[in-house]
């Protein structure tokens, strides 16, 4: 870990900023790098590094660029960790045993009937199972663009390629994508 | 309008990134094209199934610890501003490497006390009769002809049916392991894994360029076979390594014979160059684990690996890249040539490696 950076609390209107970001885009970087690591708990870490980082480096960011620079931010450390590991990680399949107070699936209310939680509950595991699949380059971008929903500008900062990469990588994920979940849609 | 261009620009339609007309041209074929209409409805379809997914929270713990962080003075992760270096540029890390080895290995040839005559002092001697026979006089040997001079670019055909014959052979050997072990030879058990393991590997590249329709299976039978086996070894992996594992999962994974003989049922599929280039490409990038598995690199612009002079003419191989061409022979190749001849090596007084083949 390096040393701190001598840096003076951020004025005010940026801290403003710093707290609005961590509620409206907290949760997304938690998500992004559970999809990716494949953790949940390494991806809670993750998002607090992202946080922690951007806090350090305030004065460098534009408001604006906070949202594609904490991904950034979150992708490098994701990927950092996937190198160390040195093996294929398989996303998700240790997901809901880690944490399972924490469901990607929505929370089941009372008045559902069984078989339709049980229904969605697959529905939903069928298409975690099925961004797992993705290679990871498609993968990268349909969490960027499809899942959180960033522009093809910001997915690009994100991951360091050009616009039209993006829009090529995204096309053919959703094309994969598609025809992983084609028992889920009904057209 | 090209069907194909006409699905990706969809995509594009899909996130508001086409200008109104050329939109409205891309709905209107749709709306006239079956398969494009489907492909429209699939997309917007695909797209409500993601959005219907939960977003996990973070702890409620969160703030408070981030907070405890910055004013305890933590400074930022070293990990946060590291670029990772892309696949292919690992690999031509290792290609350049290779490269410098061989100019070492060269080297110490070279100048290894003791070495009378030098690889092809003889053709220079009996060429040039009046070049001095010494260290300085004569160019390193470069390029060996007829090996590298018979190179035919690497195609991704060469990468399956590779892969397939590593199978073959894995799935053997596995099996021959696995029958030492039901024999009572527990010594045995780690072969089995290993072999198996290395099954798993070829046996998802094949089934990849299978889903990706770069290849078919000429038997029905071996398909299901093959995923199956690649599912089970997959789960056995994430299990503990031991003699449960291999008879729960291992074992039955291996169960079909057919999976010695795969190499005799694929048919790669006709790709053109940019296609070709696209699957090595996402093969090195994406499982770069798995290329040195498949092929071995034998030499590059600065020359021939003295060790790998044993191969046959035509089963060396280009590949290009942007620090030049290197030539690469497919493991199975190497392996049963090496069975052939043996290595000799040899260290001089000075403790410097002398590498040569010799026949057995």
């Amino acid at each position: 870990m390096a040393t701190a950076n001598a840096q003076n609390e951020p004025d005010p209107v940026t801290m403003v900023a710093y707290h609005r970001a961590l509620a409206e885009h907290a949760d997304s970087l938690k998500a992004y790098a559970a999809r990716l690591l494949g953790d949940a708990i390494a991806a809670e870490d993750v998002a607090q590094d992202a946080f922690l980082a951007l806090y350090r480096h305030i004065s460098q960011v534009p408001t604006a660029a906070f949202r594609p620079w904490l991904f950034r931010v979150a992708r490098n450390l994701c990927l950092d960790q996937l190198r160390r590991r040195k093996f294929k990680l398989s996303l998700f399949r240790d997901l809901q045993r880690v944490d399972d107070d924490q469901p990607f699936t929505p929370v089941d209310r009372a008045s559902d009937r069984p078989d339709e939680v049980a229904e969605t509950r697959e529905a939903n595991a069928a298409i975690e199972q099925a961004i797992e699949q993705l290679p990871m380059k498609f993968r990268e971008a349909f969490l960027l663009c499809e899942v959180e929903g960033l522009s093809y500008e910001d997915a690009a900062a994100v991951m360091g390629c050009p616009v039209k990469t993006v829009s090529t990588r995204l096309f053919r994920a959703r094309a994969r994508f598609q025809s992983l979940v084609s028992r889920l849609i009904k057209v | 309008m090209n069907c194909n261009h006409s699905h990706y620009e969809l995509s594009q339609c899909l996130d508001g990134r086409l200008p109104a007309g050329r939109r409205a041209a891309v709905l209107q074929h749709a709306a006239n094209c079956a398969p494009c209409g489907a492909f429209w409805g699939e997309l917007q379809q695909a797209q409500q199934l993601v959005q219907r997914l939960r977003q996990p929270r973070v702890g409620s713990d969160f703030r408070e610890t981030l907070f405890a962080r910055i004013a305890s003075g933590e400074g930022t992760p070293e990990a946060v501003f590291h670029e990772p270096v892309p696949a292919l540029t690992k690999v031509r890390y290792a290609f350049t490497g290779a490269a410098a080895a061989a100019a070492v290995i060269a080297a110490a040839l070279w100048f290894a006390p003791g070495q009378t005559q030098r690889p092809g002092a003889q053709v220079a001697a009996a060429t040039n009769a009046t070049t001095p026979v010494g260290p300085r006089a004569e160019p390193l040997p470069s390029v060996q002809p007829p090996l590298i001079a018979a190179t035919q670019p690497l195609g991704f055909h060469l990468v399956a049916r590779e892969a397939a014959r590593q199978l073959d052979q894995r799935y053997d050997a596995a099996a021959a392991a696995l029958r030492r072990v039901e024999g009572g030879d527990a010594k045995a058990l780690p072969t089995v894994l290993e072999n198996a393991d290395e099954v798993h590997a070829f046996g998802e590249l094949l089934l990849d360029l299978r889903d990706r329709k770069r290849l078919l299976f000429t038997e029905s039978e071996i398909e299901p076979d093959l995923r199956f086996a690649v599912r089970v070894l997959g789960e056995s992996q994430r299990g503990r390594r031991d003699l449960q594992t291999m008879q729960a999962m291992v074992a039955p994974a291996l169960r079909s014979s057919r999976l010695a003989a795969v190499s005799r049922t694929i048919a790669p599929v006709q790709l053109d160059r940019s296609e070709e280039m696209e699957v090595l490409q996402r093969l090195t990038a994406q499982r770069p684990d798995i290329f040195p598995k498949l092929f071995i690199v034998i030499g590059s612009s600065g020359g021939l690996d003295d060790d790998f002079a044993m191969l046959r003419s035509g089963t060396a191989f280009r590949f290009d890249d942007d620090c030049g061409p290197s030539w690469v022979a497919p493991r199975s190749e190497v392996e049963s040539r090496e069975g052939v001849w043996r290595r000799v090596f040899d260290r001089s007084q000075n403790g410097a490696a002398k590498v040569r083949v010799a026949p057995k």
